[in-house]
């Protein structure tokens, strides 16, 4: 799985790319995950839109991420949400963790 | 705060001197009810033993009586006078009695043991009779004599009395002695009473007062100043004043300490201020007059990098961001100051924040009189970016607008001076204010579009569009400009132009920008090309691509930001609002398609703009 970051102001957009099905690749998400979201304060979003699918392992990162940042009072902003992501959110009740946004540029507007 | 131990306050010695004189007087009070008690046995003991000794005496003087009066009766029926009175004379002699008499009623005496007394000499034959008459005995204390006078019957005829006089004590030896020391028990009995009741009463008085204190606490009173006994009551009034004092700096601490551990165990969700003020994204820090930390929530720990753990108990000296924020802390709780100061810190000393603004608001909270301080913490990064942003964005489309403006107006002027000798020279200054004209139109969409993705209302407006004449405007509009800087400006255009679903304005503003910027960054002397390509499901693709400074690779997803431009030296004198790029994402990003870049320093830069078939676009639609 790649994971790219860019820039967006002062908000870091983590774009992961590909399925996530297996642990080594929730560990390598929470683990770049962390290291931006400790960098930057939690100004950090994640771009979904190639995220193609997630399973158990992928869900628990994701929940972890939004956790970890659940300490500082904010949680996971994801952006580009396919329907099968929203489908599986909803059907194992995690939805209400995360902050869902259109568009990257929706999620860094939140930020102001 | 030093309380003192129980242990050295309550110590075996006070405790056992306490103790003894709780015995002495408890001692006291048993010995006076006992020495009033033996006073009182005693005496009626005395009396008790007087009485029986009182009536051995009388029974002993009525039966002396009984035996004279027998006799008589018996000598007077004989009617032997002289016999009679030798029997009273020989009594009184022998020393029975001290003297005796018989008289008759109406008669007088007719015999005694009083030689020299007058009696009747004669017996008579009748007198008055008296059957009630009965024995009575009386007793004359003060001269210790006892009259006994006892009924006689003479030949069946009642009325004659004998008087029997006795001298004798009635009273045991020594009993008077015996009731004055009962007495005289009894009254130091009584003494030592009253100077127990006395202690005791000295003693109660605290006790009583304290009492009244624990009904008024009883009731609800909690102040410390209204439970307060008085000093002068006693040691107990003195222990009970001390323990209230230490009521209340025991429960000093047991607040802080609540406090304390709410804070560190992150709160408990019974208590729910804590878990809500854990939720928010504003960092919340609490600070007392002595400069300690007693609450911060986790926002204000993420923000100061500070563990909990930690952060609280530790004094505001101890944080990273003192030098900064100390002063103003230290102003907010000092009363003579202002209630309110905020404080901006950029880069902060000791924490990476990557270049994180932190906004601190610090405000004095008044709280029973001691002054506390609020500190609010707010991650502002992205809002003073966006203002300094904005600024540039103002300055730069200020400039922007100018620049046309200047060059409208300049051959404005040179056109009406030319009049109309000079036609060649008009034309090109009509030519010229013509294309300012459709920059400035530029500029301002711009400046819409960036208002409308402002407020997220930027939208497009689909119709059948044949492109074709899209790209010649923006062959034409740009030729001049290309050829003023030397550029070669080539267009690779596809022989056949399908019809494609998509907003002409926006997408025309999308390839403006891409060229524009093109020719823009490229010196003079370069060459920009612009190559057109449909798919066979009429997907489109425009490349622009120029041999100028090219991007570093760092920059090359930032410059598509609004009002962000590449931080490179080489482009400073270099105008531009900065939107141009991130506008044309934008609009090609709401076709369905994207703009990507490819570049690297001083090898040119190629933008490539892609808008899918159709189908596609409907359904990102």
């Amino acid at each position: 799985m790649q994971i790219d970051t860019n820039r967006h102001g002062a908000v870091t957009v983590v774009h992961p790319a590909g399925p996530v099905i297996t642990e080594d690749d929730a560990m390598q998400l929470r683990t770049q995950s962390f290291e931006v979201l400790g960098q930057t304060l939690g100004r950090f979003i994640m771009d979904v839109t190639e995220m193609t699918f997630v399973d158990s392992n992928g869900l628990e990162a994701l929940v972890d991420i939004t956790q970890e940042l659940s300490a500082g009072g904010q949680s996971l902003k994801l952006c580009g949400v396919s329907d099968t992501l929203r489908e599986i959110m909803a059907i194992t009740d995690v939805t209400g963790k995360f902050q869902q946004f259109e568009d990257v540029q929706a999620a860094v507007r939140s930020f102001l | 705060m030093n309380i003192p131990k129980a242990s050295s306050r309550f110590n075996l010695r006070q405790y056992f001197v306490r103790g003894e004189s709780l015995v002495a007087t408890t001692g006291m009070a048993f010995i006076a009810i006992l020495a009033f008690a033996v006073g009182g046995v005693v005496w009626v003991s005395a009396q008790t033993i007087d009485d029986s000794v009182i009536a051995q005496a009388e029974e002993q003087v009525r039966q002396t009586s009984t035996l004279i009066a027998t006799q008589a009766e018996a000598r007077l029926n004989d009617r032997d006078l002289s016999s009679v009175r030798r029997l009273l004379i020989d009594a009184a002699a022998s020393g029975l009695v001290e003297e005796s008499e018989i008289t008759v009623p109406d008669l007088g005496v007719i015999a005694t043991s009083n030689t020299s007394q007058d009696f009747i000499r004669e017996l008579p034959e009748s007198w008055q009779s008296a059957d009630d008459v009965q024995q009575s005995l009386i007793h004359n204390p003060g001269s210790n004599q006892t009259i006994i006078y006892e009924p006689l019957t003479v030949n069946g005829q009642s009325g004659m009395t004998l008087k029997v006089v006795v001298r004798q004590s009635m009273q045991v030896i020594g009993a008077d002695s015996i009731r004055a020391s009962s007495v005289g028990i009894g009254s130091v009995g009584l003494v030592l009473m009253l100077l127990v009741y006395r202690r005791f009463r000295n003693r109660l008085g605290a006790l009583a007062a304290i009492g009244e204190s624990l009904k008024v606490a009883a009731e609800g009173e909690r102040r410390t100043e209204c439970l307060l006994v008085g000093e002068n009551l006693g040691i107990e009034a003195e222990i009970w004043n001390t323990l209230l004092s230490e009521r209340d700096e025991l429960e000093q601490i047991t607040t802080d300490h609540e406090i304390s551990e709410a804070v560190v165990s992150g709160g408990d969700e019974s208590i729910g201020l804590p878990a809500a003020c854990n939720t928010l994204t504003q960092g919340v820090v609490l600070v007392g007059s002595d400069l300690q930390v007693i609450y911060a929530n986790g926002a204000a720990c993420v923000f100061l990098r500070v563990e909990r753990e930690t952060f609280v108990d530790s004094t505001v000296e101890q944080i990273a961001v003192a030098e900064q924020v100390l002063p103003a802390v230290q102003s907010v709780l000092d009363e003579q100051g202002p209630t309110r100061q905020v404080v901006e810190l950029g880069d902060v000393k000791d924490i990476d924040t990557q270049g994180a603004v932190l906004r601190l608001v610090i405000t004095r909270v008044q709280s029973e009189d001691i002054p506390r301080a609020m500190i609010f913490i707010e991650d502002v990064t992205q809002q003073r970016l966006a203002d300094d942003s904005q600024n540039a964005f103002i300055a730069q489309a200020t400039h922007e607008l100018r620049t046309p403006l200047t060059t409208i107006r300049l051959y404005t002027e040179e056109a009406i001076e030319s009049g109309s000798e000079d036609g060649e020279i008009r034309e090109k200054a009509l030519n010229v204010i013509n294309s300012e004209t459709r920059r400035l139109e530029r500029i301002v969409g711009d400046m819409l579009c960036v208002a409308e993705i402002e407020a997220g209302s930027l939208s497009i407006h689909r119709d059948s569009l044949r492109t074709e004449q899209l790209f010649t405007e923006l062959e034409q509009d740009y030729q001049a400009q290309a050829n003023d800087k030397s550029i070669e400006l080539v267009f690779d255009l596809p022989p056949k132009f399908p019809t494609i679903n998509a907003d002409r304005d926006r997408l025309g503003q999308a390839f403006h920008n891409l060229v524009g910027n093109a020719i823009k960054y490229t010196p003079s002397g370069g060459k920009v090309e612009v190559r057109v390509a449909f798919a066979d499901n009429d997907a489109l693709t425009v490349e622009v691509q120029d041999n100028g400074i090219g991007i570093d690779e760092s920059q090359q997803e930032r410059i598509f930001d609004r009002f962000c431009r590449a931080d490179d030296r080489r482009i400073a004198k270099v105008t531009g609002s900065g939107l141009g790029l991130a506008l044309a994402r934008q609009i090609a990003r709401l076709h369905g398609g994207d703009v990507t870049v490819e570049s690297g320093i001083d090898q040119g830069s190629t933008f490539t703009l892609t808008i899918p078939g159709t189908q596609e676009a409907a359904k990102a639609a």
